[in-house]
């Protein structure tokens, strides 16, 4: 309607602050990032030569590459599907009032407070082979103590373990916050008709959760695909190469490897998969949170 | 009514068993920090004898006091800039949708999924150029800059949410539609901007790659930098380096006690409409 | 109720508002002063009010700069006492000393990048590889002579410039714990072959036959270059060395030092955590007295594992060889070394600097406080027990550490990517060799 302001400026320069940020810290390093990934600078150096499409097609024989890339996805969709089942779990245990429920909402949410680097040190100190926690448990067991990092394939589940338990308490505001967006009255009414507590779950509490799922799946999504912190302090990418994501893996090839055109085209890359997903999967959800109302 | 009863007790006890899974690691961590590096017993097992000088060790070393001080400043001013800049980014975007100005919102949201780590190089070479690199200023403005998306993300939202005969009713009253903004959009937004504060801020606060290259002196060192020179290889001392992740915990976990009830406030206010 | 708690909220803020206003205040000043050298009109300003307060005679030194290095604690507190005396002789200057610790390659990679460097870094042996590019030559300067003339090859490049102080020098060799040798009856090992025998001995027993923390990859890593050294460097029967540096090396000669590697994982002589453990775990578990050996660089390892346990006694012993008549050599290359900056602004204050770190006694308490042999000639440190085992060895050949001086830069990476997935059993050892050949190979393309 009335879509021009009545005075002269244009409302627009409102945003122009933001724009004018996000063009000189973000926009313009990403620029020079697609610059560097024609070349085979090796990061430090003030010779370089252009190699065209070099990394790029590099990247599609990379056996490392294919591993981080593999990772980054389990990472993801690993820890944003734990972590929102356990989050409405958690939320709907700890919605209503009962002896205990804000002291167990303080120390679920408690790790997300806490810098991923941190706090994948102190899950060191768990999952560490000789003294470490869980192992000093299976020893007092009577189980043989198991080396749970020394395994590629098992290190990966664990950091999605790890992530997926230190953020878990975002998602569970999140979702308390949408449970109590529903008014009583729907539930109280279902149950009336008899429905059963996991009919209603499934019919009448989920799809009117869905705007909260939405908003915790996309931030989590993100959140895991660019997991670096915890994968840094628990494994290093290790062992090998085997559990890297692909922020380590830039990390390692621009600064270890000395590789900086290549790491920058798997930079681009890792933006392109987050950009793509992250844009499917809210697009998905916003149409089915429409639908329903 | 004996079955509800007995329903809450269920729940306490899954609460109870939720708590101990989740203290764990904190209790290990605290345990480690009390103990001398000598003292090669089980984790598990309760430090009888306190040993405090690991604690005077993170203090002193890792210069911590120092630390905490300068993170505070830089999550302030960065918190300030991305509020301020984060709201007024998100009126007109949410009230004046044209073609122009959704693709503007696209491509902020789209900012919000670049790796910091993949511009991170040109970024510095950048911040050379600009005289940012050891000035807080030049970390404050990059991490608000990366915080903005998810800011404007969040009050765009909520905007869209305040029915916009509200502006328009003040608009008609002879307001302009900035004064609009000032007058009758913003003081809605309180809740909303709690949440970004709390989001932004604990994002901040626990930044490390951003902050270990544009802060290189050690005067200006925050704690994320302080705690790692814990856990590199030029020291070896693991229970210096709990007592200082203990230390560098604490003030993030009391102010989330003390704030709960914002905490799940804004949640609710911003992030589910 | 509600209202109170607002207002509260209100007043709590600006209360916070204006303390963090006040703080902010004196830091920005703060760090704008520290930041003059990066600004000249500042700088300037700074020094006149300095020579007005403290009557500096005019051909005083004046200025800051800054040095960075990744050195331990204890090397880092030394040369900090010493700048600290430096500073207390020349009111003028402000030196800034910080450690990176292991971000410190990354970080310094970065500044290269942006040609934004230190005024004095720490070189941890690539002054010339890496960093030369950015160093000032420093053969003029008075302190060249004293330089070990066995150490020159470490540190000169092809025309004979060096660029940097080299401070101490780490040895890198094979650390043995002296109780268990005994109790398992054994002489300290001349070759690899006797070295697994132990090994196999002491496995029955329950000990640990080479010790490795591979949650870091320079673990591993560090374990190939050291033993590169007998494997590759130092064989009677070809001339390696000069086929890595042409690039006609047959990278097959490789497959032996990964299959031994592998062999110590398969044949269980490794720690069982031996991909997980962290460094930080390592003299700790040395001082539990189940671990025979370690493969490493770090000499420091045999005081700390002292320190903790008493009775953990560990020697030092010079890499094993192949066999009867190999050599056994040491592998030996500057620790910390300081190079200056070429676009330095204050290139005077810089070389007083070095100068007054390489005077005999400060040279001596850094290497007594880290526990290495000096780099210079008639330094004479007391090292403790360590020094026994130097003289015991000393006319064992100290070789120039095998990546530095035969591998392209970039390639320590590869080798701690194969270290870290041989011991995980992730990688084969034709794997191995062909990912050290493609890196090498492209690693040569960028020089």
């Amino acid at each position: 309607m009335k879509q021009k302001s009545r005075k002269g400026i244009s409302i627009d320069i409102l945003y122009l602050p933001a724009v004018i940020l996000l063009t000189v810290f973000v926009v313009y390093p990403l620029l020079s990032g697609v610059q560097i990934s024609f070349t085979n600078w090796n990061g430090y150096s003030s010779t370089y030569k252009y190699i065209g499409f070099a990394n790029y097609k590099k990247i599609f024989h990379d056996k490392m590459f294919y591993t981080a890339l593999k990772n980054t996805v389990i990472y993801g969709v690993g820890s944003t599907t734990l972590q929102t089942i356990i989050g409405i779990s958690y939320a709907l245990l700890l919605q209503k009032r009962f002896p205990g429920q804000t002291l167990a909402r303080v120390i679920i949410y408690l790790p997300a407070m806490i810098a991923s680097l941190i706090m994948g040190y102190i899950s060191y100190f768990l999952v560490q082979y000789n003294h470490g926690a869980i192992n000093d448990i299976m020893i007092a067991l009577g189980k043989e103590p198991v080396d749970w990092m020394a395994n590629g394939e098992r290190a990966v589940w664990i950091i999605v373990v790890i992530n997926a338990l230190q953020f878990v308490g975002k998602t569970m505001i999140v979702m308390i916050a949408g449970l109590q967006g529903i008014p009583d009255s729907y539930n109280e009414a279902a149950s009336i008709d008899g429905a059963a507590y996991l009919q209603r779950l499934r019919y009448i509490t989920l799809p009117l959760l869905l705007p909260a799922i939405t908003t915790s799946v996309v931030l989590n999504l993100i959140g895991g695909l660019k997991l670096f912190g915890i994968i840094l302090a628990t494994t290093s990418g290790g062992p090998g190469y085997s559990s890297h994501s692909l922020s380590t893996l830039i990390n390692y090839l621009y600064f270890q490897n000395q590789n900086a055109g290549y790491s920058s085209s798997v930079g681009l890359f890792l933006f392109l998969i987050i950009m793509i997903l992250g844009t499917i999967v809210r697009n998905f959800l916003e149409k089915k949170a429409e639908g329903i109302s | 009514m004996k079955q509800k009863k007995n329903l809450k007790w269920i729940k306490t006890l899954a609460a109870l068993l939720i708590i101990a899974l989740h203290i764990c690691p904190f209790y290990i961590m605290i345990n480690i920090s009390l103990k001398e590096m000598s003292d090669r017993s089980s984790r598990w097992i309760p430090a009888f004898k306190p040993y405090f000088q690991n604690y005077v060790n993170a203090m002193n070393t890792g210069n911590l006091g120092n630390a905490i001080l300068n993170t505070w400043i830089i999550v302030f001013f960065s918190v300030m800039i991305v509020v301020v800049v984060g709201a007024m980014a998100a009126y007109p975007l949410s009230r004046h949708i044209t073609r122009r100005n959704q693709i503007i919102l696209t491509f902020i949201v789209g900012v919000m999924m670049v790796p910091q780590l993949s511009i991170l190089v040109p970024l510095y070479k950048e911040m050379v150029a600009l005289k940012g690199i050891n000035h807080i200023w030049g970390i404050v403005l990059v991490s608000a800059t990366f915080h903005l998306p998810l800011s404007i993300y969040m009050f765009t939202n909520f905007i869209k949410t305040i029915p916009s005969d509200l502006d328009e009713a003040a608009m008609i009253d002879g307001c302009s539609r900035f004064q609009a903004f000032f007058r009758i959009i913003l003081p809605c937004l309180k809740s909303t901007t709690v949440s970004v504060i709390i989001l932004t801020g604990v994002g901040i606060w626990n930044d490390y790659q951003f902050q270990l290259y544009f802060l290189q002196k050690p005067a200006l060192r925050t704690i994320t930098l302080a705690i790692t020179t814990f856990f590199t290889d030029s020291r070896q001392d693991m229970g210096a380096a709990a007592a200082a992740a203990f230390i560098v915990v604490l003030p993030p976990v009391l102010l989330y006690i003390c704030l709960q009830k914002y905490f799940v406030q804004g949640a609710m206010d911003s992030a589910v409409k | 109720m509600r209202k109170q708690i607002k207002t509260w909220a209100v007043l709590g803020l600006a209360a916070a508002l204006t303390a963090s206003m006040a703080g902010c205040a004196s830091s920005q000043s703060g760090s704008s002063e520290t930041a003059a050298p990066q600004d000249p009109g500042k700088a300037q300003t700074a020094e006149t009010t300095k020579t007005e307060g403290s009557e500096a005679p005019a051909a005083a030194l004046e200025g800051e700069i800054e040095i960075v290095t990744n050195g331990n604690e204890e090397t880092f507190n030394a040369v900090n006492e010493i700048l600290n005396n430096f500073m207390a002789e020349n009111p003028g200057v402000t030196i800034s000393y910080t450690t990176q610790g292991s971000d410190y390659e990354q970080l310094m990679k970065a500044r290269m990048a942006s040609n934004d460097l230190p005024d004095i870094f720490a070189t941890h042996g690539w002054s010339v590889a890496r960093y030369s590019e950015y160093l000032t030559p420093l053969n003029d300067q008075p302190w060249y002579g004293s330089i070990e003339e066995s150490f020159m090859n470490n540190i000169a490049n092809d025309e004979g410039q060096i660029f940097v102080l080299p401070l101490n020098m780490d040895i890198g060799g094979l650390l043995y714990n002296k109780t268990l040798l005994e109790e398992l009856n054994a002489e300290i090992p001349k070759t690899w072959d006797q070295l697994l025998e132990i090994c196999e001995m002491g496995k029955a027993k329950g000990y640990t036959g080479v010790f490795i923390a591979g949650k870091d990859s320079r673990q591993p890593a560090s374990l190939l270059d050291v033993s590169a050294q007998t494997f590759i460097s130092v064989r009677k029967d070809a001339d390696y060395p000069s086929q890595l540096l042409d690039g006609t090396f047959d990278w097959n000669n490789w497959a032996p030092l990964s299959q031994f590697l592998l062999d110590l994982k398969t044949k269980g002589y490794l720690n069982p955590d031996c991909v997980t453990c962290d460094p930080i775990d390592v003299a700790p578990r040395m001082s539990e007295n189940k671990v025979l050996f370690v493969i490493t660089s770090s000499m420091d390892l045999i005081r700390q594992a002292a320190e903790l346990n008493p009775d953990a006694k560990y020697g030092l012993a010079p890499v094993p060889s192949l066999g009867e008549g190999y050599e056994n050599v040491f592998a030996g290359g500057e620790r910390e070394a300081y190079g200056i900056w070429k676009d330095t602004k204050h290139m005077d204050i810089c070389s007083a600097v070095l100068e007054y770190l390489a005077r005999p006694e400060n040279v001596k308490k850094v290497c007594e406080a880290s526990g290495k042999r000096s780099a210079l000639k008639d330094i004479n440190p007391d090292l403790g027990e360590i020094a026994e085992d130097y003289k015991t060895y000393a006319d064992i050949r100290i070789c120039p550490v095998f990546d530095r001086a035969y591998l392209p830069s970039g390639m320590w990476s590869t080798m701690r990517t194969i270290g870290s997935s041989l011991i995980a059993e992730e990688m084969t050892v034709e794997e191995s060799v062909k990912t050290m050949e493609t890196d090498y190979n492209t690693l040569r393309e960028q020089q």
